[in-house]
């Protein structure tokens, strides 16, 4: 059999892509980065990676998929309650007894949709000692012999410290949490108090996703609508070019938002919605596209000897336009993830609860004592469509060169 | 030439009837109308008569939603609000009155939707003329300096620049800013378009107000279209250049900068001039996404929100307006190209 072979063209292609370094390792940096995020439920979990109880090793993270099989349960390894472990708890409470048992936390030992629960017991021991403090300050202060007036007063100077300090403490332990690599929030946590890595990660799995799904459908639409309009020309490009005119001006956050109030928030309507008013771009090109690859001498060949329409569209037309649809890719890649962020951002994105990098940011804009919220999700943002430009720069030079002539 | 600008002119007309149907339709078919908003209302008013008389009867007595209104009230208030169970006939009532420029009246405000429009476009127009100004005043010295240093220092310094302001949405560096600069720095106002007591101020301090106001928000609206300006007038520049008219210039003893700022750079400012038609739309541009960072009342706002309180009258008219210019802007584009570059030929 033949394998299928890349033309050499094509070949040329990607030995230039190959030589752009910068976007080259921008598309490595990238790929791993979502493979990666693809696994993050190794890295980034509540549950635990390996358990050590009683002789016996136990991978509680592989019972993390949905529907395969149960997860353990507290007295599966000697607690007293029966719904799923708390792992982190557990670590803790083994490590404090120096057992023989032990657990493998993964890297961050939290999941995105989970909020770190306050150690209340520990807060209050903590006030309680600054209570025990301010007691014994106090009876010391009566034993000093001076007069009243200044005895009150320092009275007073001894017990706003100490509600200063408990204020400290407990504005310190509630969330918002700042980044600390001590509780392995290692970007701190947001308001309701989950982790802001998890959630960044986990919200890039899902951004990238659904732009890929997206590009995918768009693509598709794009190219048969394009390629008919531009083969067939008169009336069906006429029409189209009317549709898409009305529908590329309809301002299409109006139409989410006041759909959003009809049907429930989902992933499939948003994608569905954004389809809609996204495929309009790359019919466009690839309707120039097939214009142009038509009016060349060697379709006119391919008929003149008997071709048929679909034989010269799919054998000629798209093979020939197909340079054309990779560089737009990493362009489409980066509109759908900022679409999709400022979507959430405005609350008209996916389903509440998702992690996403718009939400996060809508709550950095709330929370201004926190800038640690805001700055990790931009951070994040423009790293990421920084890497995607980068690429995106690279493709189209390799796919489309343009050799300028620079004078001394 | 003529000829075909009268089509483009007309072909507007079915365009503009899409783009402002397809809303409307979609706006009648969500619940959550002017009748229902005042069905509410009444309830509302009704419980609260129901639970100063007396606990007991007003639960016995609750409303039903939909007898709140009286058939007698609602046809009344169908009637106001131009609402009947014909969607296509009141689509053409709309269109009607849209032709003699009577946008209806605002549900919530109760004003005239074209008076709201225009008290707000000042904001716009504000934002909209400077940030056009800093644009073609930056870009183009910058896009000319790169194209002529190509690959150097100066030219991948900036480069870095420009792919920063392609990464990083308006928005998002909104969120920055007014996190930082404005919020744990102080540098700046947290938001607003002027102080609260801007008209107590003197003219020098107005001033002073309106700039530090103006700061946070223009990064946001220039950092996009900085980046796309400094890279077309860069990229543009650069094809010129090697064109063979400059070549030939250049074999013919011309000198570098001469060729460069007679031949090259005027040839280059063509696909330039094809941006200006669009800027009529500043008249009723802004974005709501960088206006409700900064908490700015401007025209994005006033769409967004009135979606939000499903004020058609208002959403329907801010839609109308920036539809037009935007169609408007588009044949004016072409016409500027038309002006600047002889060769082109529409028709």
């Amino acid at each position: 059999m033949k394998r299928p072979q890349f033309s050499p063209i094509t070949k040329m292609r990607f030995a230039r892509f190959k030589s752009i370094k910068r976007g080259y390792y921008s598309f490595w940096v990238l790929l791993v980065l979502t493979l990666l995020s693809f696994v993050g439920e190794v890295f980034i979990n509540n549950k635990a990676l390996i358990v050590k109880y009683e002789g016996k090793v136990y991978f509680p993270i592989l019972r993390s998929i949905p529907g395969i099989s149960k997860q353990y349960k507290g007295k599966d390894f000697g607690e007293d309650y029966t719904y799923e472990t708390k792992y982190r708890e557990l670590q803790g409470k083994w490590k404090a007894a120096d057992s023989e048992n032990w657990i493998l936390m993964p890297l961050i030992p939290y999941s995105a949709g989970e909020s770190d629960p306050i150690d209340m017991k520990a807060l209050r021991v903590q006030e309680a000692q600054l209570a025990n403090q301010l007691t014994q300050d106090l009876a010391k202060l009566s034993r000093d012999p001076s007069d009243a007036v200044i005895l009150a007063e320092k009275t007073n100077v001894l017990q706003s410290t100490k509600e200063k300090e408990v204020s400290r403490l407990f504005k310190e332990a509630f969330h918002p949490l700042p980044p600390n690599s001590s509780t392995k929030h290692y970007l701190g946590t947001d308001k309701i108090g989950r982790d802001i890595l998890a959630r960044l990660v986990f919200g890039y799995r899902i951004a990238i996703v659904f732009s890929l799904v997206l590009m995918l459908f768009s693509y598709g639409i794009g190219v048969t609508v394009g390629c008919a309009m531009g083969y067939y020309g008169k009336w069906v490009d006429l029409l189209v070019q009317r549709i898409i005119e009305i529908l590329s001006r309809v301002p299409f956050i109006y139409v989410i938002m006041i759909l959003i109030t009809i049907y429930e928030r989902s992933f499939g309507l948003l994608l569905g919605l954004m389809v809609l008013f996204g495929w309009m771009g790359i019919t466009w090109q690839m309707r120039t596209a097939t214009y142009r690859e038509k009016a060349r001498d060697y379709i006119m060949a391919a008929r003149s000897l008997g071709a048929s329409n679909a034989r010269i569209i799919f054998v000629h037309i798209i093979p020939s336009t197909i340079s054309l649809l990779v560089t737009f890719i990493p362009f489409s890649i980066s509109g759908a993830i900022i679409g999709l962020t400022s979507l959430d951002f405005l609350g008209f994105g996916l389903p509440p609860g998702t992690p996403s990098w718009g939400e996060l940011m809508k709550m950095g804009t709330e929370n201004m004592d926190s800038p640690w919220i805001v700055s990790s999700v931009v951070g994040a943002m423009v790293l990421v469509l920084f890497l995607v430009n980068l690429v995106g720069e690279a493709v189209r030079e390799a796919f489309d060169p343009k050799k300028f002539t620079t004078f001394e | 030439m003529t000829a075909y600008f009268i089509r483009r002119l007309l072909l507007m007309i079915p365009t503009f009837i899409g783009i402002t149907f397809v809303v409307f339709f979609t706006m009648r078919a969500a619940p959550g109308g002017p009748i229902e908003q005042a069905r509410q209302a009444k309830m509302a008013q009704m419980q609260q008569q129901g639970g100063a008389g007396g606990g007991a009867s007003a639960t016995a007595g609750q409303p039903d939603g939909e007898e709140a209104l009286t058939p007698g009230e609602e046809a009344r208030l169908m009637k106001e609000y131009g609402i009947s169970d014909n969607i296509l006939a009141d689509y053409g009532r709309w269109i009607a009155n849209v032709v003699r420029l009577d946008f209806g009246e605002s549900n919530i405000y109760g004003i005239d939707v074209l008076k709201l429009i225009i008290s707000k476009m000042p904001i716009s127009i504000f934002f909209g003329l400077i940030s056009m100004f800093v644009i073609y005043a930056v870009c183009i010295p910058l896009g000319l300096m790169k194209a002529i240093k190509h690959r150097g220092f100066f030219d991948n310094a900036s480069s870095l620049l420009v792919y920063f302001g392609y990464a990083i949405p308006g928005y998002a560096l909104g969120a920055l800013l007014v996190v930082f600069v404005a919020s744990n720095w102080q540098l700046l106002p947290l938001g607003g378009f002027v102080s609260e007591n801007f008209a107590s101020l003197s003219f020098g301090a107005r001033v002073v107000d309106l700039i530090k106001h103006a700061i946070l928000p223009m990064c946001c609206y220039l950092i996009g279209s900085f980046a796309f300006m400094t890279m077309l007038m860069k990229n543009q520049l650069m094809e010129q250049m090697s064109a063979d008219y400059v070549r030939t210039a250049l074999a013919k003893g011309v000198s570098y900068k001469r060729a460069i700022f007679r031949h090259a750079l005027d040839n280059s400012l063509i696909p330039i001039a094809t941006t200006f038609g669009n800027q009529i739309s500043l008249l009723v541009g802004g974005s709501f996404l960088i206006e409700s960072i900064f908490n700015i009342d401007g025209i994005g706002m006033l769409g967004f929100t009135s979606i939000l309180s499903k004020d058609y009258t208002v959403v329907m008219g801010v839609l109308a307006i920036s539809a037009t210019l935007q169609l408007l802007g588009n044949i004016l584009s072409d016409l500027c190209v038309a002006a600047v570059d002889p060769r082109v030929k529409f028709g």
